[in-house]
C-alpha cells in the first residue's frame, strides 16, 4: 500500500517516537531501583527495598485493587453505551442530534478538578448517597466521549454497500447489525474499551472528590502520599502497575495479538 | 432516513439519563453558581451578579492567561497529529508483532498515575537531569527547560500521542488498501500519495483526534502546573486556586464556564471544517 | 459476537453489582469516628500507632480519610448538608476559614477532661475546636552543601536576600501556606502589616528580581525534592518538615531565625452534623491527652499543647515546647489573613509569579 522506502523511514520514525514516549516511565521504573532515602536521579544504588516497601503497604494494594474493579465497569459501561450513541448519531438523523452531540463531549473539556467538586457539591446537596457507584459513574461521563468518538469512527468506515448487501441477502436489521456492523466496529469497540478504562485508571480529579473515606483509589492515594512525601516508594508502586500491565500486555499478544485487537490487521 | 424514528432516541437514552444526573445537573448548578457573588467572610451571597465574568474579561491579567491556555492546546493539538500521524501510518503497514510494540510503548506513559509521570518528566528536564547531562556531555550547558511552555508541550504531546495515533489509525485502517495503491501505481509520489489520498481518507480520525486532544490539553492541570512551574499559569490552575484553596466556586465555575464554551466552540468549528472533506465521512 | 456482546453485558452488570455491594451503606456505627487528615507520615503513624491504641483503649474504631488540606477542606464545605466526616484536622486558616462558613460544631467539653490540661490559649472561644499542637515555619538549609562553601548555618531570615545566595533560595507556591506566611512576615518587618502587605509584596519581587530564587515548590514533598536534588540550598519549612528531613538522614537541617519563627498551629474541628458525635469526643481528648502529646511531638514533630506533656530533651530543644520557646515565635493575625487571602493571592500571582 505504502511504497517500501516510505515504510522504512516510518518505521525509523516510529522508533524514535516510541523511545521518547516510554523515556518518563523508565525514569520511573529505573529509579524504583535506587537504594537511597529520596528520590535522585540517577539513582544511588541498587536495592529492592522500596518494592518490600511497597508490598508491605496493604492501603496502596487495596487500592490498586480498587481502581482496577472501577476501571474495569467503568469501561465497559462507557463503551457500551457509547455504542449506543455512535449508533443513533451515525446512522441516523433526529431532533436534537447536534446539541446531542455537543453534549457528550463536553466532559472533555471539564477540568477534573472542577468536575469533581461540582458532582460532590451536586449529589451531597441532594443527599445522594455517595460511594463507589459514584465514582464509577463520574467515570462513565468522562470516558464516553472517547467511547463515542472511537466508535463513530469505526462506524464512519463501513461502506453502507456492506450493509445493504446483508440485507439484500435477507438478514433483518438485528442480524445486520449483529453479524456485519459489529464485527466490523470492533477496532474502535476495544480501543474504548483500553482506553476508557486507563483514564478511569488513571484518574486523580474526580476521584479525589468521590470516594468515600474508607476507600481510596489507586491514583488519590498516591496524589495524597506525594503531597506530604516524595520518596521512592511511589516509583516503586507505580513501576509495579507498569510491570502488571506489560505482563497483561504480553499476554493480550499472545492470545490475540494487540494490533488485531484493535483492528490494525 | 430510517423507518423507525423512536429507534435513535431510545439509543441515546441511558446516556442522556446518565449525562443528565451526573453531568448537566451539576453543570447547572456550576453555571448558576457563576452568577453568584462570593466574599471569604459571607461565602456564596446567591444575588444574581456578573462580576465573575466581568473580572475574568474585562481585566487583562486574565485574558492573556486564556490566550497562553488555548495557543498551549492548539500547539499540543497540532504537534500531537504531527507527531502521530506518522505512527498511524506505520501502523497500517507494520508487521503484527511491531504494531502491538509501538501500540504497548506509546501507551506506556498513560499506565504511570499522570503525577508521577509529570514528576518523571521534571527530573529528566529539570537542572542536573537527563537532558541536561545530555547535552552538557556533547559540550551544550544550561540546556535545561523544565518550567517552560515547551516542557508542558512535551508533557502532554507525550500522553495525548497514543489517543491521536488511536484515532488515525482507525481511520486509516478502513481504508479500501486497493486506493493507494492505485495511486502509486498511476504515478503518485509520497507526497501526492500523502495529500491527496491518504490525508482525505483519513479526516474522520484526524477530526476524532483533534477534538480529544484539544479538549483534554485544555483541562490538563497537572502538566502545566508541574512542569510549566509557578509562571505558567492557564485556566485549569487558576480553577484549582479559586475553588480549592480560596473555596470561591462562583468565580472557579466562570472560569470553568469560560473554558467549556470556547472549547466547544472550537470542536464545533473543527467539525465543521471536517464535514467538508472525506468522501467516506459518514460522521455528521 | 451475540453471546460474547450478551456475555459483556452480563459481566458489566455482575461488576456493577459487585461494586455496589462491596460498599453498603454504612449504617450510624456506635463505635466509629472518622478523622480526616493528611497523608505522608503523619497517616503512617496514626494507623501504626494510634489509631490502634485508640481502638484498644476505647473499643472505637477510627477511620482515617486522607486528603491534602485543601481538598480535604473543600471537600467539608461541600458536604456540609450530610457530612461523612467526624474531625478535621488542619491548620489555623482552615479552622478560622471553617468557622466563618459554619461548617464546624462547639466541643462536648464534657466529654474531654484533658481539655483543663492544656495551655493558655489552646482552648478556643465558645469551644469551637481545640488547638492541638503548634508548630512554627522556620528556616531549612542543606547542611553540606553549606559546610562545602565554607558557610555558616542560616541565621535571620533576611538571610535568604544574601547575594551569595543566588540562585540558591527556592520559594513555596502562594497556595501553601509557608508562603502566605512569609509574605505577612515580611510585610511586617518593611513597615507593613498582615492589612497592608505590599511593602512585603516588594520584598520578595526583590527576592526574584535579584535572581536569588532558583526553584518553587507546590506542596511540601516537592519542596523535599528540590532541597534533595540540590535544586536549592535554602527555604522555609514548617518544623515538621524540616525535623523529619533532618532524621532521615537527609542533610538537611531546620533554623529558627533570630526574629523568630512563625508560630503556626493546628486543630481539631468537629464538623457539625457528624455522624459520629459521642466518639469524636473521645477521640479529641485521646488526642490531647499528655502522653499522645508526647508521642506526636517526638514522631511527627509538632509540639505539645498538653501542659503535661513530657519530651525527650532532643525533642524539647528543636520543638517550639515551653514557655520560653513560645515567647520567641513570631505570631501572625490570622483572622486578617483569612480575611484578605483572595487578595493576597492575586496579587502574588500578578506580581511575583509575573515572566
Amino acid at each position: 500500500m505504502i511504497p517500501d522506502r516510505m515504510r522504512r523511514w516510518l518505521g525509523i520514525y516510529a522508533a524514535v517516537i516510541c523511545v521518547l514516549s516510554v523515556l518518563p516511565v523508565l525514569v520511573i521504573v529505573v529509579e524504583s531501583f535506587t537504594a537511597s532515602e529520596y528520590v535522585v536521579f540517577p539513582p544511588k544504588g541498587f536495592s529492592l527495598r522500596w518494592y518490600q516497601a511497597a508490598a508491605q503497604r496493604r492501603d496502596f494494594i487495596d487500592s490498586a485493587i480498587l481502581s482496577l474493579t472501577v476501571g474495569i465497569v467503568a469501561s465497559l459501561v462507557a463503551t457500551v453505551l457509547g455504542t449506543l450513541v455512535a449508533l443513533a448519531m451515525v446512522r441516523h438523523r433526529f431532533w436534537g442530534r447536534q446539541v446531542l452531540q455537543s453534549l457528550f463531549m463536553a466532559p472533555l473539556s471539564l477540568p477534573g478538578i472542577i468536575f469533581g467538586l461540582a458532582l460532590l457539591q451536586f449529589l451531597a446537596h441532594h443527599a445522594i448517597p455517595r460511594d463507589m457507584t459514584a465514582v464509577i459513574l463520574g467515570h462513565v461521563v468522562i470516558t464516553t466521549p472517547f467511547a463515542i468518538r472511537f466508535i463513530t469512527v469505526a462506524l464512519g468506515g463501513i461502506p453502507p454497500q456492506l450493509e445493504q448487501a446483508a440485507q439484500s441477502l435477507g438478514a433483518d436489521s438485528w442480524a445486520v447489525f449483529r453479524k456485519v456492523t459489529l464485527p466490523l466496529i470492533r477496532p474502535g469497540f476495544m480501543a474504548s474499551l483500553v482506553f476508557a478504562f486507563i483514564l478511569s485508571f488513571d484518574d486523580v480529579a474526580v476521584a479525589l472528590f468521590l470516594t468515600t473515606p474508607s476507600s481510596v483509589t489507586l491514583p488519590v492515594r498516591i496524589y495524597v502520599y506525594i503531597d506530604q512525601n516524595y520518596d521512592p516508594l511511589i516509583t516503586a508502586v507505580s513501576a509495579v502497575v507498569v510491570m502488571a500491565a506489560a505482563l497483561a500486555l504480553v499476554v493480550m499478544e499472545r492470545v490475540a495479538g494487540i494490533g488485531r485487537l484493535f483492528g490494525l490487521r | 432516513m430510517r423507518r423507525r424514528p423512536l429507534l435513535p432516541l431510545l439509543l441515546v437514552a441511558p446516556a442522556a439519563l446518565l449525562f443528565l444526573v451526573f453531568f448537566v445537573a451539576p453543570l447547572v448548578t456550576l453555571a448558576i453558581n457563576s452568577f453568584y457573588d462570593y466574599s471569604r467572610m459571607r461565602g456564596i451571597i446567591e444575588v444574581f451578579t456578573l462580576k465573575n465574568y466581568q473580572r475574568l474579561w474585562l481585566d487583562e491579567y486574565y485574558l492573556a492567561i486564556i490566550g497562553r491556555t488555548f495557543r498551549l492546546s492548539g500547539t499540543v493539538s497540532l504537534v500531537t497529529l504531527l507527531v502521530g500521524y506518522p505512527i498511524a501510518l506505520y501502523l497500517i503497514v507494520a508487521t503484527p508483532r511491531a504494531k502491538s510494540i509501538v501500540i504497548a510503548m506509546i501507551l506506556s506513559p498513560l499506565l504511570v498515575s499522570v503525577i508521577v509521570r509529570t514528576f518523571g518528566w521534571a527530573v529528566i528536564m529539570g537542572k542536573n537531569g537527563l537532558v541536561e547531562q545530555a547535552f552538557a556531555a556533547i559540550g551544550i550547558p544550561d540546556i535545561a527547560f523544565l518550567h517552560t511552555e515547551a516542557a508542558v508541550v512535551v508533557g502532554l504531546v507525550n500522553v495525548l500521542t497514543p489517543f491521536m495515533v488511536l484515532a488515525i489509525a482507525t481511520s486509516l485502517q478502513s481504508m479500501d488498501p486497493s486506493v493507494p495503491l492505485a495511486a502509486t501505481s498511476l504515478g503518485a509520489g509520497p507526497w501526492d500519495l500523502l495529500r491527496r489520498v491518504l490525508l482525505p481518507l483519513s479526516l474522520p480520525g484526524i477530526t476524532a483526534g483533534l477534538l480529544i486532544v484539544f479538549g483534554l490539553s485544555s483541562a490538563s492541570f497537572v502538566t502545566p502546573a508541574v512542569l510549566g512551574g509557578s509562571q505558567f499559569k492557564v485556566l485549569s490552575v487558576i480553577m484549582y486556586q479559586q475553588a480549592v484553596v480560596l473555596q470561591n466556586w462562583p468565580f472557579a465555575a466562570a472560569v470553568a464556564v469560560t473554558l467549556m464554551v470556547i472549547v466547544l466552540v472550537v470542536q464545533g468549528i473543527q467539525h465543521r471544517v471536517s464535514e467538508r472533506g472525506g468522501p467516506q465521512a459518514m460522521i455528521p | 459476537m451475540t453471546t460474547r456482546r450478551m456475555g459483556r453485558r452480563a459481566a458489566t452488570g455482575l461488576l456493577g453489582a459487585a461494586a455496589l455491594g462491596m460498599r453498603p451503606r454504612r449504617a450510624a456505627a456506635a463505635n466509629e469516628v472518622v478523622f480526616a487528615s493528611f497523608g505522608g507520615a503523619v497517616e503512617q503513624y496514626f494507623r501504626k500507632t494510634l489509631m490502634p491504641q485508640f481502638e484498644q483503649e476505647t473499643g472505637i474504631k477510627v477511620t482515617y480519610v486522607v486528603g491534602t488540606a485543601m481538598s480535604l477542606y473543600s471537600r467539608v464545605l461541600a458536604t456540609r448538608n450530610r457530612p461523612e466526616v467526624d474531625i478535621y484536622w488542619a491548620n489555623d486558616l482552615l479552622h478560622i476559614a471553617g468557622k466563618q462558613a459554619g461548617v464546624y460544631a462547639p466541643l462536648d467539653a464534657k466529654a474531654i477532661p484533658n481539655l483543663d490540661k492544656l495551655v493558655d490559649g489552646a482552648r478556643q472561644p465558645g469551644e469551637m475546636g481545640v488547638m492541638s499542637q503548634v508548630a512554627s515555619t522556620g528556616l531549612q538549609y542543606n547542611t553540606e552543601k553549606f559546610r562545602q562553601a565554607g558557610w555558616q548555618k542560616p541565621t535571620s531570615w533576611l538571610d535568604l536576600w544574601d547575594p551569595k545566595f543566588k540562585g540558591k533560595v527556592a520559594l513555596y507556591s502562594i497556595n501553601v501556606l509557608y508562603s502566605q506566611e512569609l509574605l505577612a512576615l515580611m510585610a511586617k518587618l518593611s513597615g507593613g502589616s498582615e492589612a497592608n502587605i505590599a511593602p512585603g509584596l516588594k520584598k520578595i519581587k526583590e527576592l526574584k528580581d535579584m535572581g536569588n530564587v532558583s526553584a518553587v515548590a507546590g506542596t511540601p514533598a516537592e519542596m523535599d525534592n528540590i532541597l534533595a536534588q540540590g535544586q536549592a540550598w535554602i527555604t522555609y519549612n514548617g518544623c515538621n518538615r524540616g525535623l523529619s528531613a533532618r532524621l532521615s538522614g537527609a542533610p538537611l537541617d531546620f533554623v529558627n531565625p533570630k526574629e523568630g519563627a512563625i508560630q503556626y498551629n493546628l486543630f481539631l474541628d468537629p464538623i457539625k452534623g457528624g455522624p459520629n458525635p459521642g466518639p469524636a469526643m473521645k477521640f479529641i481528648d485521646f488526642l490531647i491527652r499528655a502522653d499522645i502529646q508526647a508521642k506526636i511531638a517526638e514522631n511527627i514533630f509538632y509540639g505539645p499543647v498538653n501542659r503535661e506533656a513530657k519530651l525527650s530533651p532532643e525533642a524539647a530543644a528543636v520543638l517550639p515546647y515551653g514557655p520560653a520557646a513560645l515567647k520567641a515565635l513570631v505570631q501572625l493575625d490570622r483572622e486578617v489573613m483569612n480575611r484578605e487571602l483572595d487578595s493576597w493571592l492575586d496579587q502574588w500571582n500578578r506580581v511575583i509569579d509575573a515572566k
